[in-house]
């Protein structure tokens, strides 16, 4: 049973080189960037904002502020991925303090949430994107944060650390307390919402 | 105890997100905890299937296309040498854009401005007890601590030393321009400060935003002044400037609380940005005509600058006045001895516009004549160019006494806008457009009807714009075509669009 690959599509060197040529204005060097950090964005805003349509707009707004600040990036003790992540964790931030909303679920994308495989052996029963969100609502907001960094982008905890700032172990003191909390709420509410969808 | 289950979750979690182990492994390793960590490990696999979505393949498609064609535009223009063109090309639209902010703020702002400088200045620093303690420093036994400081970020030990010794330097920085010239060092130090942070991967915080917001709040208030220099308003300028691509760089490390803190001072450095350049335009007119204060005395005239010989470029010839009137008639200077701004004292009052007096401005080709500062309006210019190689500004402002009403003229082309102050906001009229070879201009008899009195003296200095054809350096052939004369025509004050007349030109 895998849980995912969290591995650097490159070497660091190479992503070093690359946001190198990147703030120099090399457009291949930019698109690789894009595609190696757009799934993982896209994740985390999703699992913060639960709506798809919000969720794209935000993602490419999260790249065109990277564009903003590549320029003066430089290698300082913050590795490009959490400096990235910084920025979309601020946008979602700020997004949620402009709307007035915090993370309520919109309109989700039926087809996405079916055409993901789901080995029976993995899972008791298939959630989708819509009622992950819907559990997380309640958590703290910290907690949010490391349940889509962790299993939304799937961040090492050291990772998780350095774009929230905060120590490895008061991360995994939150991811503890959230997968708790969400086994409990996940063992009930799943089947609460089908009875209602149903009745 | 829960700290020693939180680790074996956690190393239970990347041993299955690398692959290393299996559930049923990860739980034969820790056999006594394995009924706790089973259903707290099938919850995270969970999770992580369900938000393991991939996102539309259209949208990541559409959205990359736009992200790498704005990436290579965007650094390619910011790369470039030499002054930055956007700066030069965003003054007119920082100016239009910050003219309301500036009233508003000016009026929040006026007793400050009505303090003496080094009154504000110790109303921001009020750290008496600061002060003695780095007084006692210097004089005993912190020598040592104190030349070491210089180099303190936010948070570590010798920071508050720093800060004090900076008040002492403040204390005792007895003129206005050994203080000005603290204040542009301040601010800059607090720039870098926050730069510091962002270096060593530190969290910024609104207490160092803040900070940065005191300094720079004491400069904004300085720039009212008319008797900066170039070289300091120079330095504001490119301190704003600095502040922008800094606070703009260092965003993703502000802390969650700060943000607020963040846009402050992000606005603020906006506002000094268009106060500096103001300032910086102010000063290089008084440093290059010799005027006492600003361009528009009306019994001055400048002798001609034998450096001044660049013309601006112009697209417009010269045009009549809606109801067919002639312009008034306007110097045409010779084109190798132009001079670089003229400001002839002027003509009678016009209908409509009784007790104002006006001067003329001529600068190069163009000329026009504006109500003078006997009148109660000031003429400043906007934009000479990052590397004050410009001879004339970009742009001529002429504001009332109470700031409610300016008129904005770009020399090169005519271009007329009118901002008027009403109930907390700026309303733009566009009251004259040069659109390819035609020349619009507001209806006079809609603006009188919307503004009365005030429309007066916009029309006429809107009719009164004159820009003479470029001089041929060579013989212009006999058979050569005149180019006819550019056509006229009116259009409605109110409702315009930028750029959109409300009529078709009349020929």
């Amino acid at each position: 049973m895998e849980f995912g690959s969290v591995a650097a599509p490159v070497s660091a060197e190479v992503e070093q080189e690359t946001i190198e040529r990147a703030r120099r204005g090399d457009q291949q060097a930019l698109a690789d960037i894009y595609d190696w950090y757009l799934p993982r964005i896209y994740r985390y805003v999703l699992a913060r904002v639960g709506n798809v349509i919000e969720a794209e707009d935000l993602t490419e707004d999260v790249f065109l502020r990277m564009l903003g600040g590549i320029a003066g990036y430089r290698m300082r003790n913050i590795p490009f991925s959490a400096w990235l992540f910084r920025i979309a964790h601020n946008h979602v931030v700020s997004y949620f303090r402009k709307s007035g909303a915090r993370g309520t679920p919109g309109i989700l994308d039926e087809q996405i949430a079916d055409a993901r495989p789901g080995p029976a052996s993995m899972v008791e029963t298939r959630l989708t994107v819509e009622e992950v969100v819907r559990a997380t609502h309640d958590l703290p907001e910290a907690q949010r944060e490391v349940i889509a960094l962790r299993f939304a982008v799937g961040l090492s905890v050291a990772e998780t650390a350095q774009v929230l700032g905060k120590r490895e172990g008061n991360v995994k003191a939150l991811q503890h307390k959230a997968v708790v909390r969400l086994q409990r709420v996940l063992a009930v509410k799943p089947e609460r919402w089908a009875a209602e969808g149903s009745g | 105890m829960r700290d020693r289950f939180e680790e074996r979750l956690n190393e239970c979690l990347e041993a299955l997100s690398s692959g290393q182990r299996t559930l049923e492994q990860c739980l034969a390793i820790y056999p006594r905890e394995a009924a706790r960590l089973e259903p707290l490990l099938r919850t995270a696999l969970r999770l992580r299937e369900t938000l393991s979505v991939e996102p539309r393949s259209e949208f990541a498609a559409a959205a990359r296309e736009r992200f790498v064609v704005a990436g290579g535009q965007g650094l390619m223009e910011a790369l470039r040498a030499g002054p930055r063109p956007s700066f030069v090309r965003a003054a007119r639209a920082r100016f239009l854009a910050a003219a309301q902010r500036m009233v508003v703020a000016g009026q929040s702002r006026g007793w400050r401005a009505s303090l003496p400088q080094w009154v504000a200045g110790l109303n921001l620093r009020p750290a008496t007890a600061a002060l003695t303690a780095v007084l006692l420093l210097f004089l005993g036994f912190g020598g040592f601590t104190v030349t070491t400081s210089g180099d303190a970020l936010p948070g570590e030990w010798n920071y508050s030393v720093k800060r004090a010794t900076e008040n002492v330097r403040l204390t005792f920085a007895f003129s206005e321009g050994a203080r000005r010239d603290l204040n542009i060092e301040l601010a800059g130090e607090r720039l870098s400060e926050i730069q510091g942070l962002a270096d060593k991967g530190r969290p910024i915080g609104e207490s160092v935003l803040n900070d940065l917001k005191g300094e720079t709040d004491s400069l904004v208030g300085n720039l009212g002044e008319s008797d900066w220099d170039t070289g300091d308003a120079r330095q504001v300028v490119e301190l704003a400037q600095q502040q922008q691509e800094v606070l703009a760089q260092v965003e993703p490390m502000v802390k969650e609380n700060a943000q607020d803190e963040l846009v402050a001072a992000m606005a603020l450095s906006e506002e000094v940005s268009v106060k500096a350049e103001q300032a910086y335009a102010l000063a290089l007119f008084t440093e290059k005509s010799g005027k006492a204060e600003r361009i528009s005395a009306g019994d001055e005239t400048e002798e001609p600058s034998e450096e001044a010989t660049e013309t601006p470029p112009s697209e417009v010839t010269p045009t009549e006045g809606p109801g067919g009137e002639p312009s008034p008639p306007a110097p045409t200077p010779v084109p190798t001895d132009e001079p670089m701004v003229v400001v002839e004292p002027g003509s009678p009052s016009e209908e409509g516009t009784a007790g104002i007096v006006w001067d003329r401005v001529v600068m190069g080709r163009f000329s026009v004549e504006v109500p003078s500062q006997a009148s109660g309006w000031r003429l400043t210019g906007l934009g000479f160019g990052t590397d004050n190689s410009a001879p004339a500004p970009d742009l001529l402002r002429i504001t009332n006494v109470g700031g409610t009403a300016i008129i904005v003229i770009n020399p090169r082309n005519g271009d007329t806008f009118w901002y008027e102050y009403k109930d907390g906001l700026f309303e733009e009229f566009i009251v004259r457009v040069a659109v390819a070879d035609e020349v619009w201009q507001a209806d006079p008899d809609a603006m009188r009807g919307f503004h009365a009195d005030y429309a007066g003296i916009v029309l006429h200095v809107v009719q009164s714009i004159d820009i003479a054809p470029p001089p041929t350096p060579t013989p212009v052939p006999t058979d050569t075509p005149t180019p006819p004369p550019a056509a006229t025509a009116t259009v409605a004050a109110s409702g315009l669009e930028p750029g959109v007349p409300a009529q078709t030109p009349v020929p």
